[in-house]
């Protein structure tokens, strides 16, 4: 699964498809990421983890 | 002959319509582009290097087909005269070496894009300014290479500005302010007034041979020094330029450049200073004062330098030979130094033809 800030969606999807992977799943996150503090990453991490389980499980979190 | 295999549009005459097609179809840097005409392409083949392969392989970040083709029709839609396409070719094989990194020096949020130098007897045979004014405006040579290989990189290699993202056409390009040597970046090295031996030939290249050196960089920073008398003082203010906060070098590290005027040259080089005490020099004086960075933050300035710690004076660099030292212009107490993205190394290519 690659994380990937929903300002770069763009350069994501359009790497998967080069490399032809374009069903490669992307958990997306609010840009910006670099910027925040400590305490706010840990819960944009918090927020993936159901869409990360779903990628790897095919959907059964 | 190479077959002409590049899908045809039927636009007319008129270098307008054109224009409006390769705008609309994402081809364009932004400037008017010269339409590649199946005679101006097969002219520019023409020139292909001999014993070129049809193609150079798979180019990031989109892997596009770099075929001799398609280079040479970004080369006559950016105005390349055809004799000069050799010098493309090296350019473009350069910028794809691994060590180069073109997939994150085309996809980062930084500004990097590739300077060509050139060197050797070919600077002069096909006409690239080495002398004053360099980066331009006003020389075909210098000009034309460098957008011909930004071309290549938009419509090959897929790095479009990602702004200009269209439904299926993804640009690729994250740079969040850009510089203006994305429209391209192409000077030749002043070997004749240069008291050093030429880039080329320190890089293990004879000097009759002729080369492109590609350098990921982005930014020109440059130093004024009307007051320097002698080769410390010169190298002291090139210096403080190089080491300030925020350049990319201090925090990834990497393989910056600096390129002096031949008047500053001089003044070192009539002391007897070798390059390698030049890049010496630069290593020692070159560096961030970590009392100058707020303390919360001295970490992050070390988390791609793990061999420097906040006891130290952090340098531009991981060794002095990291550092390029060019000797470009003409007339006047000039120099500039060259940040360069953090990952990507100068690269090196002889110019066949």
């Amino acid at each position: 699964v690659t994380v990937v800030s929903d300002a770069f969606m763009p350069l994501a999807t359009g790497e998967r498809q080069a490399l032809g992977q374009p069903g490669l799943p992307l958990a997306v996150v609010p840009h910006p990421v670099a910027s925040r503090p400590e305490a706010e990453l840990v819960e944009l991490g918090g927020g993936l983890v159901t869409d990360v389980i779903e990628a790897l499980t095919g959907g059964s979190a | 002959m190479i077959e002409l295999t590049a899908e045809r549009f039927d636009v007319g005459d008129s270098i307008e319509e054109f224009n409006e097609l390769a705008v609309a179809s994402g081809w364009s840097d932004g400037l008017p582009l010269v339409p590649p005409t199946p005679d101006r392409v097969t002219a520019v083949l023409g020139h292909a290097p001999e014993g070129s392969p049809e193609s150079l392989g798979p180019m990031a970040i989109s892997n596009g087909d770099a075929t001799l083709e398609k280079i040479a029709i970004n080369a006559v839609m950016a105005g390349v005269p055809p004799r000069l396409f050799p010098v493309v070719v090296a350019a473009v094989d350069a910028i794809m070496d691994p060590a180069f990194n073109l997939f994150a020096v085309q996809a980062t949020t930084s500004s990097a894009s590739p300077m060509v130098v050139v060197n050797g007897p070919l600077r002069r045979e096909l006409g690239f300014n080495c002398g004053a004014g360099c980066f331009g405006p006003g020389w075909t040579a210098n000009a034309t290479v460098g957008r011909a290989l930004r071309l290549v990189m938009l419509n090959i290699g897929g790095g479009r500005p990602v702004a200009l993202s269209t439904p299926g056409i993804e640009g690729l390009d994250c740079a969040t302010i850009g510089f203006p040597g994305k429209f391209g970046m192409c000077v030749a090295e002043n070997e004749e007034e240069s008291p050093w031996e030429p880039l080329h030939v320190e890089r293990g290249f004879d000097a009759e041979e002729s080369t492109v050196t590609v350098f990921a960089v982005d930014s020109t920073c440059a130093v004024r020094d009307n007051a320097s008398q002698n080769a410390g003082e010169v190298l002291a203010s090139l210096s403080h330029a190089m080491g300030r906060f925020g350049t990319a070098n201090l925090l990834f590290g990497g393989r910056p450049a600096v390129a002096l005027g031949p008047e500053l040259a001089a003044i070192v080089g009539r002391e007897g200073w070798t390059k390698s005490e030049v890049k010496e020099f630069l290593f020692e004086h070159a560096r961030l004062d970590f009392s100058l960075v707020p303390p919360n933050q001295r970490d992050r300035h070390l988390v791609a330098r793990s061999r420097w710690s906040e006891e130290q004076r952090l340098p531009i660099c991981d060794e002095p030979e990291h550092i390029s030292v060019l000797v470009l212009g003409g007339p006047g107490p000039h120099e500039v130094f060259l940040p360069t993205f953090g990952s990507s190394r100068p690269i090196t290519r002889q110019i066949t033809r």
